[in-house]
């Protein structure tokens, strides 16, 4: 097993005007070996967000290092962060983040087409057939339910076949039932050997992970191991009839 | 990336926003259309005057009172020095196969209760070959009636239909004041229309006989001109010579003094009249450029409320691999779909700008393709100048930033 992320004393310190500092992350280190799932759980103004878009390459911490497949994010141009981004990060927003407009298939397409593949279309309704929206693959984002929303955005966060899916808070707008499948799917990529990290605030999600991390205040408070996780196949079929979709 | 793709995505998002769109090319519209305007009747002038030019045969000498000096200025104050015994004395240079006095002014001419003010001709019956003019009625007038002073007047068509609407203009007569001088010419001729234009439009002018023009009208000796018709074109230098040594004596010019008169052949009118006319139109295009100019920020004001309101769109971009120039490339893309369609449009109303102001107006307009080339390229710079600042500053926001705005 090799580290896919290894961070090493990072912090991150906003300026809010001219004299209001934040410090939102106060020295975090730890790793993450291929094929985890770990979920970062914390209240608000934790940093557990700020941590995720460190660990995106989204944003670059003040001060510490951050290995990614041991290479260090640190010393790449904003360009090379986009490729970076694009070959081994797939990511799932708590807004999906879906282009308007722009059917289904484009939207899942769109990182592909920033890495200058051919043949986008077989690979996009593969990706999209998978989250089971194959008869929706033409549909703009405003004739989707709000959870086959997020699933198209985790077929765009597939379609690249990366080994790192970071999650942010993915079920936040959805309910229990939406969230279930959104979760099945995250689970099932981890039994494909992808490493997931997911950040969430809602407890009975984090305990899908394998592993959690708490953040207080810019640090990590706990690291452990969950012993009775959660499967959402399994809440999905004591799920009431009632409740399932024709 | 696929530029295809690229060209979808710009399509996309310049018609969701139709009437936006539209109302930010519409500077570019009207200024490409204005361009080729103004370059079409730039062209058209150019055209006509050249083509009258020509017309006046390659063995044509002008004499003028003055001197054209470097910059086309002429010495004001020696204009009065041609007179009726200089033409006669050119006429008898050996070489010379006629030498045509010409004087003109302008005046009032009255018929009824219609009057124009238009451009007097006084000249020999010789200037009607020499001008290669038609008639369209009655008769030039011939010899005797210039020996003898007499107040007949040709009109040229426009002349004629302004002052004469039922068309009866010959056997008429037409009062013509000049300051206070007044007489009475009978018609005997009218032109036929050569739908000319520009500085001498040769439509709009009456002819009368050189004599009753000097003596009777403006009161003067002194000529406009002397239309030397050379016998043949290999004697032209030559000829030009003589009549110079000719004029300088004869207006006892001193032999380091400088000419009183000009002598210009149709080259020397052709370039005189070519670089007049191109400075004419350099100044409607630099006119007509400056709302491509108004145009292009518009452009550029709209393309940077796009970036705005899609700044989570170019985050989410980001995100997922868009390099810096992906995300140039698109709003460049949309900048220069926008000015080129309204560089297309500009040219489509430019063209029917030029047809039907060349068709209520007396001034000729010639689109060319050269123009139609000029105007294209001019709105797709126009995209690219002022689509780029916008496009840069997309391409730099921060992707975090541009996800979390709100």
């Amino acid at each position: 097993m090799s580290a896919v992320i290894q961070v090493q004393d990072l912090t991150k310190t906003y300026q809010l005007g001219r004299t209001a500092m934040v410090k939102a992350l106060r020295g975090v280190t730890f790793s993450v070996e291929e094929g985890e799932f770990v979920a970062i759980m914390g209240p608000s103004g934790s940093g557990k967000s700020t941590l995720m878009h460190i660990l995106g390459c989204l944003d670059l911490p003040t001060s510490g290092v951050y290995l990614l497949n041991n290479q260090d994010t640190g010393k790449l141009s904003d360009n090379e962060l986009a490729r970076l981004r694009n070959r081994n990060i797939g990511f799932v927003f708590q807004n999906f983040n879906l282009l308007p407009r722009t059917t289904a298939l484009e939207n899942v397409e769109l990182p592909l087409v920033y890495n200058g593949y051919r043949n986008v279309r077989k690979l996009a309704i593969e990706a999209l057939e998978r989250v089971g929206l194959g008869p929706r693959l033409h549909h703009r984002p405003n004739e989707l339910s709000i959870g086959e929303q997020q699933r198209v955005a985790i077929a765009r966060a597939l379609i690249t076949n990366p080994k790192l899916i970071l999650a942010d808070e993915p079920t936040g707008n959805l309910d229990t039932r939406s969230s279930e499948e959104v979760m099945a799917i995250i689970q099932s990529l981890n039994v494909e050997g992808r490493t997931i990290v997911l950040v969430t605030h809602e407890f009975d999600i984090g305990q899908h992970a394998k592993r959690l991390i708490r953040l207080r205040d810019g640090r990590i408070v706990a690291d452990e191991i969950i012993s009775r996780r959660l499967l959402a196949q399994d809440i999905l079929k004591s799920l009431s009839p009632e409740e399932a979709r024709a | 990336m696929k530029v295809l793709r690229i060209l979808k995505m710009a399509f996309r998002a310049l018609t969701h926003n139709k009437s936006r769109s539209f109302l930010t090319i519409l500077g570019v519209v009207i200024g490409v259309a204005a361009v080729i305007m103004m370059l079409s009747v730039g062209a058209g002038t150019q055209t006509s005057v050249l083509q009258r030019i020509s017309s006046l045969g390659t063995n044509l000498l002008m004499v003028q009172p003055g001197n054209v000096r470097t910059g086309n200025i002429a010495t004001a104050t020696q204009f009065q020095s041609l007179t009726m015994e200089d033409a006669q004395a050119i006429q008898s240079i050996e070489g010379v196969a006629d030498a045509a006095p010409v004087a003109n002014g302008r005046a009032q001419a009255i018929a009824g209760s219609n009057n124009v003010n238009t451009n007097i001709i006084g000249c020999t019956p010789e200037y009607k070959s020499a001008m290669n003019i038609k008639m369209d009625k009655g008769v030039f007038f011939a010899q005797p009636e210039v020996d003898e002073w007499d107040k007949v007047a040709v009109l040229g068509a426009t002349v004629a239909k302004n002052l004469f609407p039922q068309g009866n203009a010959v056997g008429q007569t037409v009062e013509l004041v000049v300051n206070r001088t007044r007489a009475t010419f009978k018609v005997i001729g009218v032109l036929a229309s050569k739908g000319g234009a520009g500085f001498q439009n040769q439509d709009d002018q009456i002819l009368i006989p050189i004599t009753t023009a000097q003596k009777l009208l403006f009161g003067r000796k002194n000529l406009s001109q002397i239309n030397v018709e050379v016998a043949s074109q290999d004697q032209m230098e030559n000829v030009s010579k003589k009549i110079t040594q000719l004029l300088r004596i004869r207006h006892d010019i001193s032999s380091n003094g400088q000419d009183d008169f000009t002598i210009m052949n149709q080259q020397d009118l052709l370039e005189t009249v070519s670089s007049a006319s191109a400075s004419f139109t350099n100044l409607l295009v630099g006119i007509a450029s400056i709302s491509l100019l108004v145009g292009g920020i518009g452009i550029m004001n709209i393309m940077l409320v796009s970036v705005t309101e899609r700044t989570r769109e170019i985050g989410l971009r980001k995100a997922v691999g868009a390099l810096k120039r992906d995300i140039v490339a698109q709003f460049l893309v949309e900048a220069i779909a926008l000015s080129s369609l309204g560089g297309l449009l500009g040219i489509l109303f430019g063209i029917g700008g030029s047809i039907l102001f060349g068709s209520l107006s007396s001034m000729p307009t010639v689109v060319t393709p050269a123009s139609i080339l000029l105007g294209f390229l001019f709105s797709v710079i126009v995209g690219v100048f002022f689509g780029f600042y916008p496009a840069q500053r997309a391409a730099n926001l921060k992707p975090i930033e541009a996800l979390r705005y709100e």
